[in-house]
């Protein structure tokens, strides 16, 4: 009995000694903390993509941080910012708990939105923490990074901020006024500053290339009807309707435009639209609709790394990544910051963002490098930037890359009601 | 304006749909039901996860969805409210935290994103005067119109809706005829319910299934109610009417934005001018003292 007692004794307390914190065997790990919203696509897709390396570089022995091999351990944070009616607050409160009780090494993907990207950065800074953002987009980031190098220097953006993202679907309108002669366009943007900055840039852009801007407007988040607008759309005689939002109403204002017939092409940025899978999971009525996404979501031969990227994606989570921007970039934020961590040999916040800095790696974005603000370098050739595709949802069912012409893979088409006229 | 007018219509359609399940159960046990927009959470939920999890047929699943809906709202009743009721505070925090606590149990069980969308009853549209009009937003213009003269046959030819309106005049006039004033208040709960759940399942298919839209159909049914009087069902229909064309008018002359801030200017005008609403009855001796 004594000796059962003593072997029960022993056996509890090898089990508890193998979970107890601290008595594990391996090396400290490094914290990558990502605080986002990770009810959303952009949110969940990144989370994804970032377990994704973590688990590939720890399965190879982890980051070896000044001779040590040590783990990368992901700690998450959903701070809820792209859901309406959760105050920039909120989101800034769930950010800075995460640092407290996680205290991570680095940041990655961040705030979804731009409100709480830019009120964020003291925090990121008092922290000394390099922030990889790969969601929220607004160019307002990198200014102050340039004004005020000393205070925001630990802050990136590895996605595509919104003055790349208007410069690469420009390129779609001089094709449609090329090819169909169409001079007429609606801007319809979601409230939040990426999006109305895109939207006032491209208004800008298109007056000075001979379009008529016959109307623009923001919604606002949750907007559930669009019936009001597309009929402005209708009687406005508008050709061609650029859409920006990253939000889910993009689906419904799709779905409202292909019932109701609007006569104008639907283009421009509806993030819930861009996966391999959107074509079947709304039986193919998103046919026709222009959009836009980040190279390695729709994989391109002149991109080895980004089929390489799908793949293994698609292999892992079962389905393809479906996210416009974060979820490539997150996957590729891990890396940098492995490659910044190795390089500088320490953890050391100020060390590891002049590491950061010199990153230049060929990734499943093209080539990856960052420019004085800190933004990744986006632009058409694969070879020296990352690479942001424009694409419409043709029969039967395929993306097909419509700019840079470079990487394209065929041309532009009219909705099916249209041609009929 | 052919376009507005019919989608004027439509939308007014859609309003009469989301409040006439809170216009009845406050007509009747005069409660003002605050979880309303987690019950129509619910409905659209429960349907989803029976078409898509469960694989049921879909007219089965939305049975199914709205008897739930209703089931729920019965019981909530009958062990929550029933002891607060006529205690106006207490029932507006009870069912204010029960909506709150249900959907933010929806959210923490995975309901966020745009995953979850429930398919129309019938595909395509139809040209009406030069403007499309899906099938779905003719149906609920069908539902709309067939739920009004139901409830009208309902209350005005049956025995339980006799009763309803013998409680709904005067509860204590009721009682004295033998009329149990708690068991029609907690029918009228449950169909209440059952209504937001049906409203839910006829309307989403048109958006997206988002916990959010909870606090929005509730914001709405409260500004149909309080424009309308909160117990008359011909208020609903006209406060409907009121929102369904000043919206799209504000949104397509102006900015969507608009349309939420004419609702709340709506309350606050009715509030000021006449606080029972155009058609409420409920408060009409205490203004006109």
């Amino acid at each position: 009995m004594k000796n059962r007692c003593l072997a029960v004794f022993l056996g509890l307390a090898i089990l508890f000694g193998l979970n107890l914190p601290g008595a594990s065997f391996g090396a400290e790990p490094v914290i990558i903390g990502m605080p986002t919203s990770l009810g959303y696509l952009e949110g969940y897709e990144s989370r994804n993509a970032a377990v994704m390396a973590v688990d590939e570089i720890n399965a190879k022995g982890g980051v070896n941080v000044g001779g040590e091999m040590r783990p990368f351990k992901l700690v998450e944070t959903d701070t809820r910012d792209s859901e309406p009616g959760v105050p920039v607050s909120d989101a800034l409160m769930a950010y800075e708990k995460l640092i407290l009780q996680h205290k991570p090494h680095a940041i990655i993907t961040g705030f979804f939105t731009s409100e709480p990207l830019l009120a964020s950065m003291d925090i990121t800074s008092k922290h000394k923490l390099p922030y990889l953002g790969t969601i929220a987009m607004s160019p307002k980031f990198q200014k102050k990074i340039i004004e005020n190098y000393d205070a925001y220097k630990y802050c990136f953006r590895v996605c595509f901020d919104a003055r790349q993202y208007f410069g690469a679907y420009l390129n779609v309108y001089k094709e449609i006024q090329a090819d169909f002669g169409f001079d007429k366009a609606f801007i319809f943007t979601e409230e939040a500053m990426w999006a109305k900055a895109v939207g006032g840039m491209t208004a800008k852009s298109l007056k000075s290339q001979g379009w008529d801007i016959t109307g623009s407007q923001t919604f606002p988040k949750g907007t559930s009807d669009f019936s009001a607008t597309l009929l402005k759309i209708r009687n406005t005689k508008t050709q061609v309707i650029i859409f920006i939002s990253s939000r889910p109403e993009g689906i419904i204002f799709a779905d409202q435009w292909r019932t109701m017939k609007i006569p104008a092409m639907l283009t421009g940025s509806m993030t819930p639209l861009v996966g391999e899978g959107v074509w079947d999971q709304y039986e193919g009525k998103v046919n026709g609709i222009v959009n836009l996404v980040a190279a390695g979501i729709l994989p391109i031969p002149a991109i080895p790394k980004s089929i390489e990227f799908h793949n293994a994606y698609k292999k892992k989570f079962g389905k393809p990544p479906a996210a416009s921007h974060g979820t490539g970039s997150a996957y590729e934020a891990v890396y940098v910051l492995k490659t910044a961590i190795e390089r500088a040999g320490t953890l050391d916040g100020d060390k590891l963002v002049a590491e950061i800095e010199k990153t230049d790696r060929k990734c499943c974005m093209g080539r990856l490098r960052f420019d004085k603000g800190h933004q990744a370098v986006y632009g058409s050739d694969p070879n020296e930037e990352c690479l942001i595709l424009d694409f419409q949802w043709q029969k039967p069912g395929k993306r097909v890359v419509i700019s840079p012409t470079g990487v394209a893979t065929g041309k532009i088409q009219l909705p099916e009601w249209m041609k009929k006229k | 304006m052919t376009g507005m007018f019919i989608y004027g219509l439509i939308n007014s359609a859609v309003f009469v749909l989301m409040a006439i399940g809170f216009s009845l159960t406050f007509g009747i046990s005069g409660i003002a039901n605050f979880a309303y927009g987690a019950f129509y959470i619910t409905g659209a939920y429960v349907c989803w996860h029976l078409l898509n999890s469960v694989g049921l047929y879909y007219p089965i699943a939305i049975a199914i969805s709205v008897l739930i809906s209703g089931v729920l709202g019965t019981l909530i009743y009958r062990y929550v409210l029933f002891r607060v009721r006529g205690i106006s505070l207490s029932e507006v925090i009870a069912t204010f935290g029960l909506g709150i606590g249900m959907l933010e149990l929806y959210r923490s069980i995975g309901l966020t994103g745009h995953s979850y969308k429930l398919p129309v009853f019938m595909e395509g549209a139809v040209e009406i005067f030069d403007v499309y009009v899906d099938y779905q937003r003719l149906i609920i213009l069908g539902l709309g119109i067939l739920l009004l003269i139901l409830l009208w046959a309902f209350t005005h030819h049956s025995k339980i809706g006799l009763a309803f309106r013998g409680i709904a005049q005067d509860e204590e006039t009721a009682l004295s005829f033998g009329i149990e004033s708690e068991r029609v208040s907690m029918l009228s709960f449950g169909i209440g319910s059952a209504l937001a759940g049906l409203a839910a399942i006829t309307i989403m298919p048109l958006s997206l299934l988002a916990v959010e839209e909870g606090g929005n159909v509730l914001v709405l049914v409260l500004a149909i109610g309080i424009v309308g009087g909160l117990e008359s069902t011909l208020g609903v229909v006209v406060a409907s009417l009121i929102f369904g064309f000043s919206r799209i008018i504000m949104a397509t002359y102006f900015s969507p934005h608009y349309s939420m801030i004419i609702t709340l200017v709506a309350i606050v005008v009715i509030l000021a001018v006449k606080p029972s609403g155009l058609f409420g009855r409920f408060k009409e001796l205490e203004e006109r003292v």
